[in-house]
């Protein structure tokens, strides 16, 4: 049974991941309008939504069978608060504040227009940080971190998550008159 | 999704434009329907539209219609829509990537299952061996052998090759007799034979072996063995034990002893598994068994 939830929490976290970053990368591509024309960018602001949407539940899937997995010692403490592992006290405290970041992002897109463009943009930013700080978790605590496979998996992630951002910081700079109703 | 009071332009309405800027995309000629395509939701108080909104709408689509007039060739067809109901439609506006969050949610489940299978047929409770057993100290394969040949740097470098492999750890795969072969001469090593006293085979000195690495779930696992003269097992501990997790050292600090007196007065690998140590217990037993076997092809007889 521990197994299985050792093998769950693997495989959930890698998904969650995979997912972050997907929903990064379309967030930043509609935000950029780098949409292209086979897609509308309603379709891809949708899509992104969605896959917000999906990492945050497959996150939350990920550290309910680590918990679980009696094998792995996580108290449910720790879950919650980032720094009180008995072991691997960081690389967990990372895990456990993008969950945070990535749960704060989404359940503040739905109900958006409560907040101001601004407020809501700076809080919705803070996915990216989360994204990078699960990798960094996943990387440091992974019994497939020391995989080829799985090293080569984050590597494609970062670089195409960080092509993603470059177009975007592109796009600010080549044309500072972003259109930011207010 | 609750109803919000509406802002000056919501998503849904850059959805409806969007659509409109399409259609009109694929045929410029088609007039600008003059109101908006009716929402004919029944819980549509929030698009009752005031007439300002309604021109700001219009404007901004025919900027949208313009924009797409240019590159009009690759948008997707109307065939998916095929002029449905009114509810298919609605829910098309309001979620145009219907057909690829499908393909996403189904991919991310088939993801987690199959990777979790794939971790399961990859997971024996023993785990892969990183690193082959080698001898540190005292009787070796070259000492064993007929003296003339002991401390040459073929017969030196032919000790580890009696293991499994030669991926052995930093340690000096040699015996503490043979360490400077490199700068030593060819020919029969004076410095080896002062240091391993016994030439003749069994040596009559202690030998310290480390066990081949077996990387697990929760880490590595190592031991190291020292054998007395007469072959016996005199001395086991553990180089590396799973440490990552609290728990792995928690169970380690009372299985680790238990292994070692069991090796100990089994005189063998042939230990039980701890229960709750099932990964340590199995890859000490390997481990143990890669000691024994180094130390036996070098020569160091078992007593029983
Ligand atoms: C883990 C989850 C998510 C991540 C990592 C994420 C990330 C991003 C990023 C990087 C952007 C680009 C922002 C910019 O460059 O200015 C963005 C934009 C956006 N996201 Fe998300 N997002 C997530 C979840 C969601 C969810 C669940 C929703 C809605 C339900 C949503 C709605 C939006 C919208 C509407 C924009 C466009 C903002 C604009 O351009 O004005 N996001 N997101
Ligand atoms: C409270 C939050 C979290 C907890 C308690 C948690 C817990 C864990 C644990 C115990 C492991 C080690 C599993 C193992 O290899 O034995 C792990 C690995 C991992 N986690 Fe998390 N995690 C959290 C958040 C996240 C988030 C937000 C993500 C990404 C979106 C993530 C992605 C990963 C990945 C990719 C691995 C590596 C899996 C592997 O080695 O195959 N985790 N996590």
């Amino acid at each position: 049974m521990n197994d299985v939830m050792w093998y769950l929490s693997r495989s959930t976290g890698i998904v969650a991941g995979v997912l972050a970053v997907a929903s990064l990368m379309w967030g930043f591509l509609f935000s950029a309008r780098e949409t292209g024309t086979r897609r509308r960018p309603a379709w891809w602001l949708d899509l992104h939504n969605w896959l917000g949407g999906l990492a945050l539940i497959f996150t939350i899937a990920h550290l309910v069978t680590s918990v679980l997995n009696r094998d792995a010692g996580i108290a449910i403490a720790s879950v919650f608060v980032p720094g009180i592992a008995s072991a691997d006290r960081l690389a967990l405290a990372w895990g456990v504040i993008a969950t945070y970041l990535f749960a704060t992002t989404v359940l503040t897109s739905w109900p958006r227009r409560l907040f101001s463009r601004r407020t809501w943009r700076i809080v919705h930013l803070s996915s990216v940080v989360g994204v990078a700080l699960a990798l960094v978790h996943g990387y440091q605590m992974g019994s497939d971190a020391s995989a080829r496979l799985f090293r080569f998996g984050m590597l494609v992630a970062v670089a195409a998550g960080t092509y993603t951002l470059g177009v975007r910081l592109f796009g600010v700079m080549a044309k500072p008159r972003k259109p930011s109703r207010q | 999704m609750a109803q919000l009071p509406a802002p000056p332009m919501n998503l849904d309405d850059v959805h409806r434009l969007e659509e409109l800027a399409r259609r009109r995309a694929q045929d410029p000629k088609r007039p600008l329907p003059e109101p908006r395509v009716a929402p004919v939701a029944p819980a549509s108080q929030s698009t009752a539209s005031t007439d300002p909104k309604q021109a700001a709408l219009a404007a901004r689509l025919e900027l949208l219609a313009q924009r797409r007039t240019g590159s009009s060739t690759g948008n997707q067809g109307s065939a998916s829509s095929p002029s449905g109901s009114a509810a298919a439609n609605r829910s098309k506006r309001r979620h145009p990537a219907q057909g690829a969050r499908a393909a996403a949610l189904g991919l991310s489940i088939v993801s987690t299952g199959g990777l979790a299978a794939l971790f399961a047929v990859s997971n024996p409770s023993t785990g892969t061996q990183l690193a082959a057993a080698s001898i540190v100290s005292g009787q070796t394969a070259a000492s064993a052998a007929v003296g003339s040949q002991t401390a040459t740097p073929a017969a030196a470098s032919a000790a580890p090759a009696a293991t499994p492999q030669a991926a052995a750890p930093v340690v000096g795969a040699a015996p503490t007799a043979a360490t400077p072969t490199a700068p030593v001469a060819p020919t029969p090593d004076p410095a080896s034979q002062q240091v391993n006293i016994a030439v003749p085979a069994p040596a009559p000195v202690e030998t310290t072996v480390q066990g081949a690495v077996f990387q697990n779930k929760w880490g590595n696992v190592q031991v190291e063995v020292t054998f007395g003269a007469d072959g016996s097992l005199i001395d086991v501990s553990t180089l590396q034990t799973p440490y990552r997790d609290g728990k792995s050292v928690r169970i380690n600090d009372y299985a680790v002893p238990r292994l070692n007196s069991e090796a100990l007065s089994a005189q063998s690998a042939n230990v039980d598994t701890v229960s709750g140590a099932t990964y340590t217990s199995n890859d000490y037993r390997r481990s143990l068994q890669s000691a024994i076997d180094t130390a036996r092809a070098a020569g160091v007889t078992a007593v029983a």
